[in-house]
């Protein structure tokens, strides 16, 4: 099953519980269907929002290593064996 | 006169004569370069002729402290050493932190001028206002953690030291200072301007302080820096330090890879930060701080077991990008012991790694025979790689021609295009097709490629957005780092703002992770009692560094022709991950980038610029 992969990163792996997670296409045809479908305690949701359909500001989206605020936001359309990417802020290189 | 922040006393040590002598510091230049990378250049421009060559007595090695550093502001505990560069020929700044950098302030001084050279190995005691000259011949081979103690041991308890190890006095072009058991002036070869005066340490003991001209407001604003610095996710960095950026850069696509010819690695999650912390790290509840820090960065990490374990301090995410990822070892235990070996004989690990991945390459395609080498050298062989970088510690056999640096041995063989660096001096673990800011930061740096004189990383991949460079234009939101746009501009004013924390004496993490320009003005002015003339005044005097450096690479024959890229970042596309397709967009980027500097069309400072950042000195050359 292809689907669409998510990997969470750094200190959501502990919010979260996992590192990756698989999700079926038709569950997640774009970014807030599969925001919507992961996080889906209050502590997950709290992690990745800041209010409802906004994203808290330093969180960091990919869908195949591009930002989605570069991309369509919320509404960018994900296809089948698209990597989404959630990293909280880091630093430091 | 007195002074607060500055101890207002420059220290000249004449190894030829074995004569100290002390100056005060010239309040007005003080002033216009605050300290650090900005009173270095200074005092490198006044005193060295750009013509010498890098490792003759001629040179002089500069230590120069800010008037932070030691007052106890967050993460106020660097020094800066600058000479010409045996590596690029160019300028050469190399800051660390740690207690020798206070200890110079402690025993009154804000800068130490290394002059001459010694006919024998010496170290040299600086006891408060006191010096003196120690034969070190015993010390000569000995490594950085060995020659630490023995120089402690020598002189006192609370003495603290800054030496090279083997690597400096072999005048490996890349040879690093070592300071505080692990702390590294790591890039563009000041340890063998070191060795080639054959002064193998610097031991200070300083039991002064430093005296602030406004303590209250200095005080506020020392707890306004706190306040910033309680980020949650200060906490992540705190726990996994710089290698917690791995995947993040990875994803991205800028993660070198095999000699910078893949922007990601399929093996990344061998080598990530978290998988550091589960298997090498020994200290990850309590990472290592350096004075006044309160984010501890710092871990150290064990390879082997038992009675054969070995110990040390690292790896960062650089070496961790070079060693695993552009030498495509994919294998932490290999990164630490080439890591370890690096440490020990003082040796940058970024040159180092960058070296062997373009050995590595060309040994790949036929282009250095492998009886030149005495091994096969394919990526990915961690022995090899271990095996090598003891080699060029030691100058042994091909280690020899890689200690000369990556370009100077792909030159050699025919093909200095196969060298993934800038003026001579390697990448740092960053992929510039895939963060076109870095691509332009990196060709017009004056020191060479480099990741931290302005990090254009940190807006692009790190949302890093609580600076004027962005918040004045009101980018609210990370940037693309495949856009071209506001760039020139934008890495001009980061370069200049980091020639102010570089100047200031402070750690650029506390930056990133909180701090910003207004609250290190009020730091320097508070400390200082100087008025920078607001935000605009801060980016000048920023400015009017960046320029003295580029003057005086200009003076050593750099011309701005240097400022460019490999030829595979100009010209062939990055193959995988989000930037494919993408070259390095420089071309777009220089001319405006110079018309922003307020430069002419060749890249050269023109006299009205010169005189607008009160350069009068510099007008003509
Ligand atoms: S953040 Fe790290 S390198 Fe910087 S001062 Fe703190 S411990 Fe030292």
């Amino acid at each position: 099953m292809p689907g669409v992969t998510v990997r969470l990163f750094a200190d959501l792996r502990t919010v979260f519980g996992v590192r990756m997670v698989d999700v079926p296409l038709e569950r997640a045809p774009d970014i807030a269907c599969l925001l919507g479908l992961v996080c889906d305690t209050p502590r997950r949701w709290q992690a990745v929002f800041a209010e409802p359909g906004v994203p808290r500001r330093e969180i960091a989206v990919l869908v195949n290593g591009r930002n989605i605020r570069f991309l369509d936001r919320l509404e960018t359309k994900l296809c089948e064996g698209d990597e989404v990417a959630i990293f909280p802020p880091v630093y430091g290189g | 006169m007195t002074m607060d922040g500055w101890m207002g006393k420059v220290l000249r040590l004449d190894l030829t004569a074995s004569a100290a002598s002390v100056e005060d510091l010239d309040r007005e230049i003080a002033e216009q370069y605050i300290g650090g990378i900005g009173l270095g250049t200074r005092y490198l421009y006044d005193e060295v002729d750009p013509a010498v060559d890098a490792l003759d007595a001629a040179n002089k090695l500069v230590l120069a402290t800010g008037p932070l550093t030691g007052t106890g502001a967050p993460g106020a505990n660097r020094y800066m050493l600058l000479t010409k560069s045996p590596l690029t020929g160019g300028i050469a700044n190399s800051s660390a932190a740690g207690d020798f950098a206070c200890a110079i302030k402690y025993a009154g001084f804000d800068v130490i001028i290394v002059e001459g050279a010694a006919e024998r190995p010496v170290f040299v005691f600086i006891d408060d206002g006191r010096v003196s000259f120690h034969d070190a011949s015993e010390l000569w081979g000995l490594d950085t953690e060995q020659t630490e103690q023995a120089v402690i041991a020598a002189t006192a308890p609370d003495a603290k030291v800054n030496c090279i190890g083997p690597a400096g006095e072999k005048l490996v072009r890349y040879a690093c200072v070592m300071n505080d058991m692990g702390r590294a002036a790591g890039r563009s070869g000041v340890g063998a301007v070191m060795g080639s005066k054959r002064l193998k340490a610097i031991a200070v003991r300083g039991t002064g302080g430093v005296t602030i001209a406004d303590g209250e407001r200095f005080m506020d604003a020392v707890r306004r820096c706190y306040e910033a610095l309680t980020d949650p996710y200060v906490e992540h960095f705190h726990k996994h330090g710089t290698p917690g950026v791995l995947e993040l850069v990875n994803t991205y696509g800028a993660l070198p890879t095999k000699n910078f010819q893949y922007g990601t690695n399929p093996q990344h999650e061998d080598i990530s930060g978290e998988r550091l912390a589960e298997t090498l790290s020994v200290r990850t509840r309590m990472g290592m701080a350096c004075p006044a820090c309160p984010v501890a960065c710092g871990r150290v990490s064990r390879v082997g077991a038992g009675e054969t374990a070995t110990y040390g301090v690292g790896p960062e995410y650089e070496t961790i990008g070079m060693f695993g990822s552009s030498c495509y070892t994919n294998d932490l235990e290999a990164v630490t012991r080439a890591n370890f070996i690096c440490n020990q004989a003082g040796m940058d690990t970024i040159t180092t790694g960058g070296s062997i991945a373009c050995a590595m390459e060309m040994y790949e395609r036929g282009l250095i025979p492998e009886a030149d080498i005495g091994f096969p050298l394919p990526f990915g062989d961690g022995e090899a790689l271990v095996r090598l970088t003891d080699m060029i510690a030691r100058r042994e056999g091909f280690g020899d021609l890689l200690a000369e640096g990556g370009y100077r041995m792909a030159e050699h063989y025919g093909h200095p295009e196969y060298s993934m660096g800038v003026k001579k001096q390697e990448f740092a673990s960053y992929e510039c097709r895939a963060i076109q800011s870095m691509a332009l930061a990196y060709a017009t740096e004056p020191r060479g490629a480099c990741h931290i004189r302005g990090e254009a990383q940190d807006y692009a991949i790190y949302s890093v957005l609580h600076w004027h460079i962005t918040k004045d234009r009101g980018i609210e939101e990370p940037l693309d780092p495949l856009t071209l746009d506001e760039q020139p501009e934008m890495v001009m004013e980061l370069q200049d703002w980091f020639r102010i924390i570089d100047s200031g004496g402070l750690c650029n993490f506390m930056f990133y992770l909180g701090m910003d320009e207004d609250q290190l003005r009020d730091l320097i002015e508070s400390a200082t009692g100087i008025d920078m003339g607001g935000y605009p005044g801060l980016m000048r005097t920023g400015a009017r560094i960046f320029n003295l450096e580029v003057l005086f690479n200009r003076r050593a024959g750099i011309t701005a022709a240097a400022d460019t890229l490999p030829p595979r970042m100009l010209q062939e596309p990055l193959p995988d991950g989000p930037a494919k397709g993408y070259v390095a967009e420089l071309g777009r980027m220089l001319p405006p980038y110079y018309t922003a500097r307020g430069w002419d069309e060749h890249g050269d400072l023109t006299p009205q610029k010169a005189a607008e950042l009160g350069l009068q000195l510099a007008a003509g050359t």
